[in-house]
Parts: structure tokens; C-alpha cells; sequence
């Protein structure tokens, strides 16, 4: 069995009298330790895919498996151990406490968890040694990301989901935080999800999936992902 | 002004209702508090009023000792300021309730008079039942309230003085009870005085005037023409006193009049019964010769009479003529039983002539009994009742001076913060308003009208609430105190618009001070979203010492509040306002409750004071019947009476207390020293003066004050100790400094303490019986009776609690509610990072609670100089509260304010429960 599964999860909002399927019978796999990229347009159904699968939301049908677990069978605080212990989550701005400091930042996520990598060491990973005491106000954007980065990774998550992490960064900042996410999956064995609307980062990774009006339009397995580097868009 | 603008402006307030709501209710509650006691003392006064005018409540009641005629009315009645006068009937007579004596006032009800005559003065204010129609019934005091004066019972009344008999004034004595009445002469729990039973009067009956069979009035009642004074006004006061003055003379005239038109009849009874006695004993001692040569003289005297004697002649003539023709008849008799020798008719005359002396015997005493007559003018102040009422309302108003200041100023910071984040957080809105060219007071007009708005509904809202409720429940509390049934609450205009304006022109300020800073940047600088505020480190971070200690989530917490600065302090003041109020509230009713177990429980110990009936009897007769009674343990003779010393042109009332035994006095007044409660003993170089008319005199031990005894004279005594004491100010001496300075005394009460278990009112009742004591007052009934009084401040001390606990809500609700939606994303945040609820309440929490214990014990502070200034402004000069705040108040209102934070707590908790974790996910505005 894959390490994620989705097997015809629908999720649906009633915005007055209109129901919008925001996902419509979504199928796919992830296996464990892939670097697995979710592409689609904007309002294709890719965040609703994230939020069901970060445990940040529910599916009306359908089951969601992580690591054998159905998630959506799930009460809230069952969903809120599943994100505590099993994910690890990188927002497209960051979402860093700017009253807490670089290190602290990272320790809000590990005091919360019970085998939690030490902060100064996952910051050190990131290169941020020389940052520890800063505050976020103090870093640029790129910098910011990889205390985003280090915070997922300190809680030392079976799957890290990252919404857009190049979004609101430069084109070489974004090279270097996707570069940092695919080192991170290859030396860690964590498995990386990476929802994006640009596809041209697609041939780095394991697995593309590409959604499309709310539908997986089609699972592609790249046998061999190519460098960061050698890509442009 | 634009269309679309406006419509914006009401778009916003339907979508950020609740923000719209927080403002309006702050200020509704501010200007409700406000208003609404401020509006208490003259709303209290003008019911007052209102009643008084409605039951055409007396100017004043005269009386004398002989009695009201039909002469004395007429006198009075003839004055230009006089409008009504109704003359009645009372009598104090007895009633047994339920096993002892009670003593009731039985009052004349004419049901003649309609409602609308000037000479129906005191209407009575039917409870229940229905007024007397018929002879034989009656109507009881409401405050009559045993089971003996149910309606429908029949009230068995007797005379209350064994020499008296009831038949002499009233037609019967049965009456049955057909109603319960108010009477507007009676406001409060006091009747008058009585000379007979216990000297209080229990309660008054009202029966019809034609049941009184004595041929005078005791009383009568007028009120004044043209009196439109506001009935506790020292206007009303002064011309009341004035017009007391002129209508007593007059009276007295009257009185004076009658008196010695009544005394000349008896006089010239007394002198024609001797004239006649005279005759007798001169006819009886003339032998026969003498009586014809009479006889003869007296028919000359007869003839001369009738000649003279025409219709026109006075009484005089016709008097001297009848006198004659019985002395002619009288010497015929005798002048036949004398040539007959019959001893019959002499014996028969001698038996007259003793009559007639005995006669003059009764006449003599009859005049010498008649003292000279005394009369009697009462006011409405007569009646104590009637200045504490007034009084009672002041005290209300000037706790309205401090408390609702609180809520205004609570009020005004919100305001601030509410429409600063409200600002804050359209900075893009008036970004793109600038950007197409609306001008910065346009702009600023939004919201303007937006604060406006709820400003201006909030504060009519809640002043027109405010004023219907607060007077009515506080008057509710003291309604068991007084009778006036209802109090009005009048709209006013002028506090409302007062209250309008005040509240519009705080909030056109903080939306002008918090526009300011966004209005005065570029529009390009407004669309961009602002760079968040940076984290910075705090001062404690720079002591590792502490710091280091501190675990992760303190640390959050600790910058957190320091980052948010205004609204921490907002907070704070919030929490603190809440706290020092519930503190003043509690600390000052147990301040002013406590003075009465201190005074009645350990200041005086001895049971009661007996006032002796020295004028009749001799001192050691009088106290022998209060040693005498099996009840009583131990009494000590005591000289008291009133003394004026002068405190800033005002006078102030001080009772010199001189104990026969001076080494006694400590077994019924404890003489201790205020602070260090060392006990004091009365010596003979100078006095011991108690603590509060010794603050307000500026003395310490060792000086002198000069002490006004009237027709006594001025004395100077000196002071050697101060000592505790907080009810009616006392001046203890030694008799032998009292004759120092004096005279010897003339000791006129007793001290004495009771058997435990005495039936207290067995026991009056038992002393005064004997007629050699007047009066006894109880000490434990005095403090009953303050303590009833305070039972009103049990209310108010509530309303104090609840308004507080409205406010702590209101105001954490509103602050935490802002620092939520602030920090949405961070919340949001710590929530896909995996945080429980508990513990993102917690996350959040940490930083209310803090503030609210820093809150807590700013409020302490706050609190304690609050209890004292209102200790000191609501304290009269007769006593002194109890200074210091009770640890327990400290205890119980820091656990309601903590009561009220974890509530805004527990709401809390659920609103961050709702909030979306996909929030994080958005981008920053």
C-alpha cells in the first residue's frame, strides 16, 4: 500500500444555493520518501487537496490514508495529534511569529513534540547558524522560508507539505528553497509534497500529479528527476 | 456627500456589527451608570415631593398641654400664611400583641372632608382594605405588621394610665380592622414619642373623629399658602422655620388666652363660692333681732335691684338680684327655725356650710393645679425620618461623583483602541479612498460618522435606561426604609444631551487620533500592506537571571504583552477599575457595618441607659427600682448631658458623660486608645475625649477645649486622652473635675447591664412602671436600628459588583477580541503546527490573565484610595467609618474580577476554536 492515498475524496462548499465540488473524486498515491509535486492552475482544487491531506480540513467522502491511517475518519483533536506528530507545514509567506525570535520560532514547534530534532541543529541544516537570535524582521524573504523550512523539519514529520514555498520568493531564493526541499527528502527520507501552479519545476520531482477542475487529470512517475539547477522558468 | 461613500459608511457598520456593538454598549453602559445615579437624589426628592403634595402633607402641628378649641383654629386660621387647617384627635392608649403591651396612637379620621379641601390635611394612603366608614372601625399602620393587626381582626384596646379611664376620650374599645394604611407623616420606621408604655409609640389607628368624646382636640395641622419651596431645601427649612415662628406666637396667644379666661372662671368660681360661705357663716352666727333687721336691709336691696333692672341690664345685676332673693329665702327659714327652735333647719344649714367649703377646697386644688400651659410646634423635620431621607439621597450622590467616572473613563479607552484597529485595518480602504482623490477629512468622515453613530444611540440608549433604572432599583433598597411608595423617573433632556455630547465628542477624538497617522501617509504606502511589527527583545531579557528561568511559552507571553503596550495597558485599567470598585463597594459597607459591632459590642459594654426621673423623685430612689429588679447585674449613676464646642462657626453636639464612680466607668465603657487599644483610666486633672470630635477639633492630649453648657456657662477642660469611639461624640470626666469646673453633678441616668437573658422589653416595662424612670434605651436596639438602616447598603454594594462585572467583560471581551483578530494568522499558525485547542486558549489566555493580575493589584491600589475618599464624603460628623479596607474584600474582589476574566475566558476559547486554519494560508493584507 502507498504511504498516501486518495481514493475518491470529494469535498464540497455550498456557497448560498450553489454546491461547488472543490474536490471531485480525487484518486492518487504517494509513495514514502518521494518528492511529489501537486500542479495545477489557480482554483484547480489543489489547495483544498492540501488542507484535506495537512489535516487542516475534512473530505465529505472518500478515504485519505496516511501511513495506513484513514485521516478522514478522524475527529479534530485526532486530526490535531496527526498534524502535531505528522506534518510538517511550509506556508507560502512564511507564517513565522515575528515576536519570536529565529530559534524560538523553531521551538514553538519542538516543545510541542515528543522526539523533536534540537532547533539549533535543523536551523544549522538550513544554514541559518549565524541567525539563531534574530528576529524574522530582520531576514529576508529566503531566509524567512528556511525557518519556515526548519520549524516543519524539527518536529521531524512523516510528510512535509509545502503550499507554494517559491510563491512570494525571488527566482534564485526559490531555486535554492526547492533545492534545500529536494536535499531535505533525499537525506532525511521524508517525504515531500510541493503544491505549486508552476509547472516547470515539475521535471525535479518523483511523482507529478496534476489537478485539474478539481479532478486528477494525470499521475506521472519521473524515474529520473533532473537537478534544480539545470531547470529554469 | 457622496452616494457611494454613505453607502460604504452603513455597509461597514452592518459587517463589522459586533465592533459597532462593542462601542455601543460601552457607552451605553457609561452614560447609563452615569445618569442613572446621578439622577437618583433628585429623582428620589421629587417623589418625595410628589407624594407630600398629593396627600397634602402638613406645614406644621401644633399642640398644648390644654388642648386645641375651636378658638385656637380660628386664631390661627386668621393668619394670612396659613391656606388649611384640620384639627384631630389622638390618644396613646394600650394593645395587648401577641402577650406584651404595645402602645398605639389612636388618631381622628374625618370623613367628611373630600380630597380636594385645603383642610384635608395627611390623606392617608390606603395599602389594603378600605378606610373606616362606620363607628367602630378602624385602620392600622402599615408598620403594625404581627398577626394582631391582620384585616378583618378586632383590636382590643385599654387605657395605658391606671388613673385614666378610656371612656373619658373614646366611645369604645373595640374597633375592627378594615384596612392598612401609609400615612405621609410618618416617611420612615419612627412614630413619636410617648410619655406612657415604653416612650415609643409602636404604630398609629385611625378611627372616625366622631368615636373621640373629649370636648378638645389634641392637635392640629395646617399648611402654609404659597409654599412651593422644594420640601428639603434649606429655602423650604428656613421659611418653615419662620412661619413656625409666627403662627407659635399667635397660637400661644390663643392658648394664653383661653388659659386665662379658664383661670378666671375658676378663680371667680373659688371667690364667689367663699362670698357665699361668708354669708352662711355670718347668717348662722346673727340671733334673731340681727336676722329681721337683714331681712329687712335685703328686701330694700331687692326692691332697689328690680327698680334699676331693665331688658338692657348685664348679667351682673341679675346676678346680685338672685343672690338676694336666696339670702331673703335663706333668712326667712332661719328666722323661722330660730323663734321655733328648730335644730333641723340649722343642722341642714351647717351641712351646707360644709359642702360649700369642701367646694372651695376642690377649687383651690383645681387652680393650683393648673400649670401654665405649654405649646407645642412640630415641622416636618420633627420627624427624623424626614432628614435622613434627603440625607440618604445625598450620600447617593456623591458616590455618583466617583463611581461612574470610572466607567467613563473605562469607556473612553475603549472607544480608542475599538477605532484604532478599526482604522488600522482599513489602512488599504483608505489607501485606495486617497488614491482616487477623496480628501483626508472625507475620508476621516467615515469614520466619524461610524463612531458617531454608535456614540450617539449608545449614550440616548443608555441614559434613558439608565435613568428609568438605576433610581429605581437603588430606591427599591431603600424603600425598607422609608413608605414613600413610589419615586419618579422623569425623562431629562439636559442629561441626555449632556451625556450625548460628551460621548460624541470623546469618540470624534479617537477616530481623529487614531486617523491621524494613517491619513497623513501616502496612498502608496497605504496599499502596500504595513511591514508587521518587529519582535524586539524586553528589558527582562537583559536579566538572564530571570529570563533564563522563564520556560518557552512564559518568554511568548512576556514579549507578547510588552509588544501590544496600549492595549495591556488598557487592560490594566480595566481590570483595575473592576477590582477597585467591587473593593470600595465591599470595603465600604463593611467599614460603615463595623463600626456598629465595634461600638455596641466593645466600646460600650453596658446593656442600656436608664434616664431617671429626677424632677419628682430623689436620685438613690430612682436607681434603688433599677437595683431592685432581680434582672439587673450591676448600674452606675451617671451625669450626662449635651455640650456645644465650635468647629468652624458650626457647632457640634458632645455629651459630658461624668460617672459617679470613676473607677466603674470602664465595666460599661471601654476607654482605650485607638491604636494600641491600652486601656484608659479617667483621672481628675482633665478629661477623656473621644477620637473623631478630637480629629475634627485638631486636639491632642494636653490641650483644651472650650466646651458651651448654656446656662452653665463656657468651660475649658482639658484633654489628657483620646479615646476610640465611633458613633455621637463623648466627653468623660471624673465628678470631681466636673465640680472642678462646674458644679457638683446631678446625676440623671443610669447605666446598667442585664442578666443575660432578660426580656428586654419586660423589663422597661417592669422600671418604668414605677414612674421614677422615664425612659430606657437599649444599646443593642440602637445598633439594630443603624444596622437596618445600612441593610439598604446590601444593595447597593451589588449593583456596585454587577456594573463592575459588566465593565471587566466588556472590556476583556473587546481587547482580547482585538488581539485575536490581529493576530488571526499567528493563531491559525500554531494551529496547523499541530497546538491543541487547550492549549491555543492557553497560548492566548497566558497574556489576559497576567494583565488581569497586574490589573488586579493596580485595582487594590486604585481601590483603597477610592474606599477612602468615599468613607470621608459619605461620613457625617456624628461618626466615623471604619478606615482601613478588610482583608476580605481584598480576597473577594480579586476573585470576581478573576471570576470575570475566566468567563471572557470560557467565550473566548470558543471563538478561537472557530477560527480557520486555511486563514494561515492567505496572504498578509
Amino acid at each position: 500500500m502507498a504511504f498516501v492515498e486518495f481514493k475518491n475524496v470529494y469535498k464540497r462548499y455550498k456557497m448560498g444555493e450553489v454546491t461547488i465540488n472543490a474536490s471531485n473524486g480525487v484518486n492518487f498515491e504517494i509513495e514514502k520518501g518521494e518528492f511529489a509535486v501537486i500542479i495545477g492552475a489557480s482554483g484547480a482544487g489543489k489547495t483544498t487537496v492540501l488542507n484535506m491531506l495537512g489535516g487542516m480540513d475534512t473530505c465529505d467522502e472518500g478515504e485519505i490514508i496516511v501511513d495506513g491511517k484513514n485521516i478522514a475518519e478522524f475527529n479534530s483533536k485526532q486530526l490535531t495529534t496527526y498534524r502535531r506528530y505528522d506534518i510538517g507545514f511550509v506556508f507560502q509567506f512564511y507564517n513565522l511569529i515575528n515576536n519570536l525570535t529565529v530559534r524560538e520560532n523553531v521551538e514553538l514547534a519542538t516543545q510541542i513534540c515528543k522526539n523533536a530534532a534540537s532547533p539549533d541543529e535543523v536551523l544549522k541544516s538550513v544554514g541559518l547558524e549565524e541567525r539563531l537570535n534574530n528576529f524574522p524582521s530582520q531576514l529576508s524573504g529566503g531566509e524567512q522560508q528556511r525557518v519556515s523550512i526548519a520549524r516543519a523539519l524539527a518536529k521531524k514529520p512523516k510528510l512535509l507539505l509545502c503550499d507554494e514555498p517559491t510563491g512570494a520568493l525571488d527566482y534564485n531564493t526559490g531555486k535554492t528553497i526547492l533545492k534545500l526541499l529536494a536535499d531535505t527528502c533525499k537525506h532525511f527520507g521524508v517525504t515531500v509534497i510541493v503544491i505549486t501552479h508552476n509547472s516547470a519545476i515539475a521535471p525535479i520531482a518523483d511523482r507529478i500529479i496534476t489537478i485539474k477542475n478539481s479532478k486528477v487529470s494525470s499521475v506521472e512517475i519521473n524515474k529520473d528527476p533532473v537537478d534544480i539547477d539545470s531547470i529554469e522558468w | 456627500m457622496k452616494k457611494a461613500f454613505l453607502k460604504d459608511t452603513f455597509r461597514e457598520i452592518k459587517n463589522s456589527f459586533g465592533r459597532f456593538m462593542s462601542i455601543f454598549t460601552i457607552v451605553t453602559l457609561g452614560c447609563g451608570f452615569f445618569a442613572g445615579i446621578k439622577a437618583t437624589m433628585p429623582d428620589m426628592k421629587q417623589g418625595a415631593e410628589l407624594y407630600f403634595e398629593e396627600n397634602n402633607l402638613m406645614d406644621l402641628k401644633l399642640s398644648s398641654t390644654i388642648g386645641v378649641k375651636a378658638e385656637d383654629i380660628a386664631a390661627v386660621k386668621s393668619l394670612d400664611i396659613v391656606e388649611g387647617v384640620m384639627a384631630g384627635y389622638s390618644k396613646d392608649v394600650f394593645c395587648n400583641d401577641e402577650g406584651k403591651n404595645s402602645v398605639l396612637r389612636m388618631m381622628s379620621y374625618n370623613n367628611t372632608l373630600d380630597e380636594e379641601n385645603v383642610n384635608n390635611i395627611n390623606h392617608l394612603v390606603l395599602v389594603e382594605g378600605r378606610l373606616p366608614e362606620n363607628p367602630g372601625e378602624c385602620v392600622v399602620d402599615k408598620r403594625l405588621s404581627s398577626d394582631t393587626f391582620k384585616i378583618g381582626n378586632t383590636l382590643d384596646i385599654f387605657s395605658a394610665n391606671k388613673d385614666e379611664e378610656l371612656s373619658d376620650t373614646l366611645a369604645r374599645d373595640e374597633f375592627e380592622i378594615v384596612g392598612v394604611v401609609l400615612s405621609p407623616l410618618y416617611i420612615g420606621f419612627e412614630r413619636d414619642n410617648t410619655l406612657v408604655g415604653t416612650g415609643t409609640v409602636q404604630g398609629f389607628v385611625y378611627i372616625l373623629e366622631e368615636e373621640f368624646v373629649s370636648d378638645y382636640y389634641s392637635e392640629m395641622f395646617l399648611t402654609l399658602k404659597d409654599f412651593d419651596y422644594e420640601p428639603f431645601s434649606d429655602e423650604y427649612r428656613n421659611e418653615v422655620e419662620k412661619a413656625e415662628e409666627t403662627v407659635g406666637e399667635v397660637f400661644e396667644e390663643s392658648i394664653n388666652q383661653r388659659f386665662n379666661d379658664m383661670m378666671t372662671l375658676y378663680e371667680n368660681r373659688l371667690s364667689s363660692a367663699e362670698d357665699s360661705m361668708a354669708e352662711l357663716e355670718n347668717i348662722l352666727s346673727l340671733n334673731v333681732d340681727e336676722l329681721y333687721e337683714l331681712k329687712t336691709s335685703t328686701e330694700a336691696e331687692i326692691a332697689d335691684y328690680e327698680s334699676k333692672i331693665t331688658d338692657e341690664s348685664g348679667s351682673y345685676e341679675q346676678a346680685k338680684l338672685s343672690q338676694a332673693k336666696s339670702r331673703l329665702e335663706q333668712l326667712d327659714a332661719l328666722i323661722y327655725a330660730r323663734t321655733n327652735n328648730d335644730e333641723d333647719v340649722i343642722s341642714e344649714y351647717e351641712k351646707q356650710l360644709s359642702e360649700i367649703n369642701a367646694q372651695i377646697a376642690d377649687s383651690k386644688e383645681q387652680i393650683a393645679l393648673m400649670d401654665e400651659p405649654a405649646v407645642l410646634t412640630y415641622t416636618r423635620f420633627s420627624n427624623s425620618d424626614y432628614g435622613s431621607f434627603s440625607g440618604d439621597s445625598e450620600k447617593i450622590d456623591s458616590i455618583s461623583k466617583v463611581f461612574p467616572v470610572f466607567f467613563i473613563i473605562v469607556a473612553a479607552l475603549v472607544c480608542l483602541t475599538t477605532m484604532t484597529r478599526m482604522v488600522e485595518e482599513q489602512r488599504t480602504q483608505i489607501g485606495t479612498y486617497k488614491a482616487l482623490g477623496y480628501s483626508s477629512a472625507k475620508i476621516a468622515s467615515k469614520y466619524l460618522i461610524y463612531g458617531s453613530l454608535a456614540a450617539l444611540t449608545g449614550s440616548f440608549i443608555g441614559t434613558t435606561i439608565g435613568l428609568q433604572i438605576f433610581p429605581r432599583i437603588i430606591y427599591n433598597c431603600y424603600k425598607m426604609l422609608y413608605n414613600i411608595p413610589e419615586i419618579v423617573t422623569p425623562f431629562k433632556p439636559i442629561y441626555v444631551l449632556c451625556c450625548m455630547a460628551v460621548s460624541v465628542a470623546c469618540i470624534c477624538f479617537a477616530v481623529i487620533y487614531s486617523c491621524y497617522r494613517e491619513l497623513s501617509s501616502q496612498p502608496a504606502a497605504l496599499m502596500r500592506p504595513r511591514s508587521p511589527k518587529a519582535g524586539k527583545r524586553v528589558i527582562l531579557e537583559k536579566i538572564p537571571f530571570i529570563w533564563n528561568k522563564l520556560d518557552f511559552l512564559a518568554k511568548v507571553t512576556v514579549r507578547n504583552l510588552l509588544r501590544y503596550k496600549k492595549r495591556f495597558l488598557m487592560t490594566v485599567v480595566g481590570v483595575a477599575g473592576c477590582t477597585a470598585l467591587i473593593l470600595t463597594g465591599l470595603g465600604l459597607r463593611h467599614s460603615i457595618t463595623s463600626i456598629l459591632d465595634l461600638q455596641y459590642g466593645e466600646i460600650f459594654i453596658y446593656d442600656g441607659m436608664a434616664s431617671l426621673n429626677t424632677a419628682e423623685y430623689s436620685v438613690d430612689d430612682c436607681e434603688q427600682v433599677i437595683i431592685d429588679n432581680k434582672n439587673t447585674q450591676s448600674c452606675l449613676k451617671v451625669f450626662q448631658r449635651a455640650g456645644k464646642v465650635s468647629l468652624e462657626g458650626d457647632s457640634q453636639e458632645i455629651y459630658l458623660v461624668v460617672p459617679e464612680k470613676s473607677d466603674e466607668i470602664s465595666d460599661y465603657v471601654n476607654l482605650r486608645n485607638p491604636t494600641s487599644k491600652k486601656a484608659i483610666e479617667l483621672s481628675d486633672n482633665g478629661a477623656v475625649i473621644t477620637q473623631k470630635i478630637a480629629n475634627l477639633l485638631d486636639v491632642k492630649a494636653g490641650d483644651t477645649i472650650e466646651v458651651d453648657l448654656d446656662e452653665l456657662g463656657k468651660i475649658n477642660v482639658k484633654i489628657l486622652a483620646i479615646t476610640e469611639n465611633y458613633a455621637v461624640h463623648y466627653l468623660y470626666m471624673t465628678s470631681s473635675y466636673y465640680e472642678k469646673l462646674v458644679e457638683k453633678p446631678v446625676y440623671n441616668v443610669s447605666f446598667f447591664k442585664c442578666t443575660d437573658g432578660t426580656d428586654t422589653d419586660a423589663y422597661s416595662e417592669e422600671i418604668i412602671s414605677s414612674g421614677k424612670v422615664l425612659g430606657i434605651s437599649y444599646n443593642a436596639d440602637n445598633g439594630e436600628n443603624m444596622r437596618k438602616s445600612l441593610n439598604s447598603l446590601d444593595a447597593i454594594v451589588w449593583m456596585l459588583v454587577v456594573c463592575a462585572g459588566i465593565l471587566a467583560i466588556v472590556v476583556l471581551y473587546n481587547l482580547a477580541n482585538i488581539n485575536i483578530t490581529e493576530r488571526v494568522r499567528e493563531i491559525a499558525t500554531i494551529k496547523v503546527l499541530g497546538f491543541y485547542d487547550s492549549e491555543t486558549s492557553a497560548y492566548i489566555y497566558r497574556e489576559n490573565i497576567i494583565s488581569a493580575f497586574i490589573g488586579i493589584l493596580f485595582g487594590f491600589g486604585v481601590g483603597v484610595i477610592l474606599h477612602r475618599f468615599v468613607v470621608l464624603t459619605a461620613e457625617v460628623d456624628l461618626v466615623m467609618f471604619g478606615r482601613t479596607v478588610v482583608w476580605w474584600a481584598y480576597v473577594l474582589s480579586a476573585i470576581l474580577t478573576l471570576a470575570f476574566t475566566a468567563l471572557v475566558n470560557i467565550i473566548l476559547h470558543f471563538k478561537l476554536k472557530r477560527i480557520d486554519m486555511v486563514e494561515s494560508l492567505k496572504s498578509v493584507e
